[in-house]
């Protein structure tokens, strides 16, 4: 092709090289490892490198604050914050609840030209490692190892400072990530059913069934009677009010056994053995609702109702003891019912790390918004 | 009776809930650029409440300079007259946006340049805290400008997709624009000392 020819397609070729250009530099950011210490130049020791990631595993683990070494040889372009910010996001360096993430990121001098040194900052930290703060530790912390080339030392002493002022800020521990359910298959529910209730609120029941429904409610022979004689006045059928005559006694019998207390079982009692009921019936009834309340009231998971309850369960005849028991058995419950909530709160937003599927490997999807400070050596 | 109408209902249940899945993704996705949008408004904020700490302090040391610190106080002033929402945000506001912080730049990068010229200046450590956090700020100014021009870049997808553009202009969803990069400003200014 020669001189001329090169020349004369320059314009082509540097517009395939702008076209390539992005591409290859969005590529060089490294993949995400689950190493806290990745020594991609080579600078920091083979012996040290596995120091450090002991060191700051345990940090990780203790407190969920995650510092990460990188060192590369090469920046590829970027601008070191630039690097840094893109490295810490995409790997998700610190808690995704917290995001207390540190990138310690270094580049030593080399044929590449000269050294950098950049600490990134995750949104949640940059208030404790402030830019100044993170200026100032690379000026009096790492600038004197670094000026020596020894690069293990300078990220050895940015550690140790950074570590201190993450602690006072976070030290929680990871929490086994709760459940997350998917919500939208309660809410198809939810709104089925709101559908529904809609549907039947705006029904308005008519004339005939609101007669029908006052027979079969009737809770004494007076109201059964004038129930049915209203009924009869606008031509309801006799098989539809001997339908709704036969339904009274197992309406009786139901409201017996929701009844709140003893005065309302005994008047719907007295009622029933007018209407049908027969005396055995409820004899049964009776000797089952000190069971029926004590039950009730075990089951009760609001501290509000619970002294009604008792009450209740206290006049069916049920023992002193029992009820104690039993009031015990649902604060239990509610206590436990409470922790889970609150439980369930805390750990909602943590995802866990996305490498090996437990929650403790690798990181743990912390943002970083461009804070730190970096310098050139 | 009762079944076919309750049937109907969960018909009809379903179909709206399904209809209204995309509608609600769009919601979402603009309530993301607005999010994202907030973030670039409050780091360019930032970078203005830090001005008038950097004026004064290289006023101390660099009197002569009256020009350039008068430039950076009065590009501050236009920038400050303009508060964006994200429903004015078209392709004229933004560039007009755009060409006012860019003069700001413009201004406190002359002004960390001239520090250049005095060495007790630069040796003043209230100076070089505020290279740090003005360093820091660009930066973030970066971030949050690329994160915004994710978020409309999506957005700006969802309501051209089928069938989101019919409804899309009948809720007034409009298309955000975009931060677009001069001279390389997709990579953060460097401050060089």
């Amino acid at each position: 092709m020669g001189l001329n020819g090169l020349i004369r397609n320059w314009r082509r070729l540097s517009l395939v090289l702008a076209c390539l250009a992005p591409l290859a530099l969005l590529a060089q950011i490294p993949d995400k490892t689950d190493r806290f210490v990745n020594d991609f130049a080579g600078v920091l020791g083979v012996s040290n490198v596995a120091e450090l990631e002991h060191r700051l595993q345990m940090f990780s683990d203790t407190t969920t604050n995650q510092i990460v070494v990188v060192t590369v040889s090469d920046l590829q372009g970027y601008d070191p914050a630039d690097y840094a910010q893109r490295l810490g996001q995409q790997w998700g360096v610190g808690h995704e609840k917290y995001d207390n993430g540190v990138i310690i990121l270094l580049k030593p001098r080399n044929d590449n030209g000269r050294g950098r040194v950049f600490i990134a900052t995750g949104y949640g930290v940059e208030g404790v490692l402030t830019d100044v703060r993170a200026g100032n530790i690379i000026d009096t912390k790492m600038m004197p190892h670094l000026a020596e080339g020894d690069y293990y030392a300078a990220v050895v002493a940015a550690v140790d400072e950074i570590e201190p002022l993450l602690l006072g800020e976070y030290h929680e521990s990871w929490e086994t990530p709760a459940d997350t359910q998917d919500n939208s298959g309660w809410l198809l529910v939810f709104f089925v059913l709101l559908m529904a209730f809609v549907w039947i609120g705006l029904k308005k029941p008519s004339a005939k069934t609101k007669a029908l429904n006052a027979i079969s409610e009737a809770e004494s022979p007076e109201d059964r009677d004038s129930a049915v004689e209203s009924a009869q006045q606008i031509n309801i059928s006799q098989t539809k009010i001997d339908r709704a005559l036969a339904k009274i006694p197992g309406r009786l019998k139901a409201k017996m056994r929701e009844s709140s207390s003893r005065l309302r079982f005994e008047t719907l009692a007295s009622a029933a053995a007018m209407m049908g009921v027969s005396a055995d019936e409820i004899a049964a009834l009776r000797t089952q609702m000190a069971s029926i309340t004590l039950n009730n009231l075990k089951g009760c998971r609001s501290r509000f109702s619970l002294s009604k309850l008792a009450e209740t369960a206290r006049e069916f005849g049920n023992s002193e003891h029992d009820i104690e028991m039993a009031v015990l058995a649902a604060l239990a419950a509610i206590a436990i019912a409470e922790r889970m909530v609150r439980s369930s709160y805390r750990g909602s937003r943590f995802n866990g790390g996305s490498s090996g599927g437990t929650w403790h490997s690798g990181f743990g999807g912390g943002s970083f918004g461009g804070g730190g400070a970096g310098r050139s050596f | 009776m009762k079944r076919l109408f309750f049937g109907l209902a969960v018909l009809l249940g379903m179909s709206l809930m399904l209809s209204s899945c995309d509608y609600n993704e769009l919601v979402e996705e603009q309530e993301e650029v607005e999010a994202a949008w907030a973030e670039v408004q409050n780091q360019y904020q930032r970078r203005m409440d830090l001005i008038p700490n950097l004026v004064n302090t290289v006023k101390g040391y660099a009197e002569h300079e009256q020009n350039t610190l008068n430039m950076v106080t009065s590009a501050r002033a236009k920038v400050g007259n303009m508060n964006l929402s994200v429903e004015d945000l078209d392709e004229e506001t933004m560039a007009k946006f755009q060409k006012a912080q860019e003069e700001l730049s413009q201004g406190i990068g002359r002004l960390l340049a001239v520090a250049e010229a005095y060495p007790d200046l630069k040796a003043n450590q209230n100076f070089l805290q505020l290279q740090d956090q003005l360093e820091g700020t660009e930066n973030r100014i970066a971030v949050a400008r690329r994160n915004f021009n994710d978020a409309a870049r999506e957005y700006n997808a969802e309501i051209r997709k089928f069938p989101t553009l019919i409804y899309a202009g009948w809720f007034g969803f409009k298309k955000k624009p975009y931060f677009e990069s001069q001279s390389g400003a997709e990579y953060a200014p460097e401050v060089k000392f």
